[in-house]
């Protein structure tokens, strides 16, 4: 198939490629290829944000202040200087115009009222071994053009956030490599979940690879990955569809779309909703069956985020769980 | 030793003792920068992600929210140290900041917050 994009790449018309997808943009475009759901959009590669980067002469920087700084304090002026670079810079136009022409199709495929996410894509987070979880950040319920490309630029930057930054300091620190800094974005249609979550492929409590585990909450999947309510909590037996626990979480908020459609807002759980299990039965058998296939697929027990959309279930993301050893052939 | 606080016991690693911690932001982690080592860090929902570059020095993270698929659980998980979410805790826990503590488990995924003397 020949695409007319350089820097742009259509979840459902490309194959997948880490080394402009990163891994997470990746590994859902080989788990659409078979056949499980995930939200369509498209991809900003790799090559757009080191066109960029390199521009900035960001990467030479970086390594500079790494090699000159040990004092933590001076985290903070230069990744601001950084910051307000990217604040201020002008994508150029032959990047612009692609995801401009990009957000286009998907609006006349989706309708002009959809939203989208937008979430950064690095070759060195979701790695086993390392998954420099949450480093980077995503964004929800994007809707304006002007903001999907704030929200671009704000991924592109999180990568040389303070936190970020610090975390290299303590690598090197350490005498660990530090890796490259690189970063692909994925733009998709917002799943307006009633339910989402996460699905570990082993219980990642005590490490026992005979179990599954989900977290769960009502509205969007982000309170329960930035740790916002106590979410339900369900152990299911991995080989076959058993129930071995479940605990219903306080569940005080959920995540919804905010009223003019632009980002997120948390709302209250009334206490019918607290005091009940967010998924039923039928449920949670197609998510013990995903997670089974999904972990084929990706040969390695995986970490999934989930959402639950007009009794469709979406996959959002797939990474390795790094905390456990566990190659499957 | 008495129990100050309970929750869910998210790592497979669950013993630690180490003096409490409070992480609310960035400059709370610039502080720790260099003194975070064989600290038991504890954080509300916010700044989670915040406490990444000193994870590795830490000896255990408390959080009063959150569930297995937290962000901080699974880096808690990846860097081999205990971690109870959901935490509640049943004395005024900024009282004891500084002082020495235990994190424990029953054997049932329940955590515990032990305040040594």
């Amino acid at each position: 198939m020949c695409s007319n994009y350089n820097y742009i790449e259509f979840i459902d018309k490309t194959t997948p490629n880490p080394n402009q997808q990163g891994n997470k943009g990746k590994n859902i475009i080989l788990l659409h290829q078979k056949g499980i759901k995930v939200p369509l959009g498209f991809i900003i590669k790799i090559k757009a944000f080191n066109e960029i980067i390199n521009k900035m002469r960001i990467q030479e920087r970086v390594n500079n202040f790494l090699t000159r700084e040990i004092n933590p304090k001076n985290v903070i002026p230069f990744t601001n200087e950084l910051k307000a670079e990217f604040d201020a810079l002008r994508i150029p136009k032959t990047i612009y115009n692609e995801i401009k022409e990009g957000i286009t199709i998907l609006r006349s495929k989706f309708g002009l009222k959809t939203t989208f996410a937008i979430r950064s894509s690095t070759s060195i987070e979701d790695q086993t071994q390392f998954s420099f979880a949450g480093q980077a950040e995503s964004f929800c319920c994007v809707s304006s053009f002007e903001n999907i490309i704030k929200s671009i630029k704000k991924c592109w930057n999180s990568l040389f956030s303070p936190s970020s930054l610090l975390f290299l300091m303590k690598m090197k620190q350490k005498g660990k490599e530090i890796p490259k800094l690189e970063m692909a974005v994925i733009i998709q249609k917002m799943i307006l979940s009633r339910v989402a979550g996460v699905l570990f492929t082993a219980n990642v409590l005590d490490n026992n690879p005979n179990e599954v585990l989900i977290n769960s909450n009502w509205g969007l999947c982000e309170t329960i990955t930035n740790n916002s309510v106590i979410p339900d909590l369900i152990i299911l037996d991995k080989n076959e569809f058993k129930i071995h626990k479940i605990d219903i979480g306080k569940k005080e908020s959920r995540s919804i779309q905010n009223f003019n459609n632009s980002s997120t807002m948390l709302i209250e759980n009334d206490s019918s909703l607290r005091t009940t299990l967010s998924l039923d039965n039928n449920h949670l058998i197609e998510l013990h069956e995903l997670g089974l296939t999904i972990e084929r697929i990706l040969k390695y027990p995986q970490d999934i985020e989930w959402a639950l959309e007009n009794d469709q279930i979406y996959v959002l993301q797939s990474r390795p769980i790094t905390s456990i050893n566990g190659e499957i052939e | 030793m008495k129990v100050i606080g309970k929750g869910l016991s998210c790592s497979s690693k669950s013993e630690a003792i180490g003096d409490l911690v409070y992480v609310t932001e960035i400059e709370d982690v610039i502080q720790l920068f260099d003194s975070a080592s064989g600290k038991i860090c504890l954080v509300n929902d916010a700044g989670i992600t915040t406490l990444g570059p000193i994870l590795s020095d830490l000896a255990g993270t408390i959080c009063t929210t959150g569930g297995a698929g937290s962000h901080l659980a699974i880096l808690s998980r990846e860097f081999g140290i205990p971690c109870i979410m959901g935490t509640k805790f049943n004395i005024d826990i900024s009282s004891v900041i500084g002082m020495k503590i235990k994190l424990s488990h029953n054997g049932d995924n329940h955590g515990y917050v032990h305040l040594l003397d």
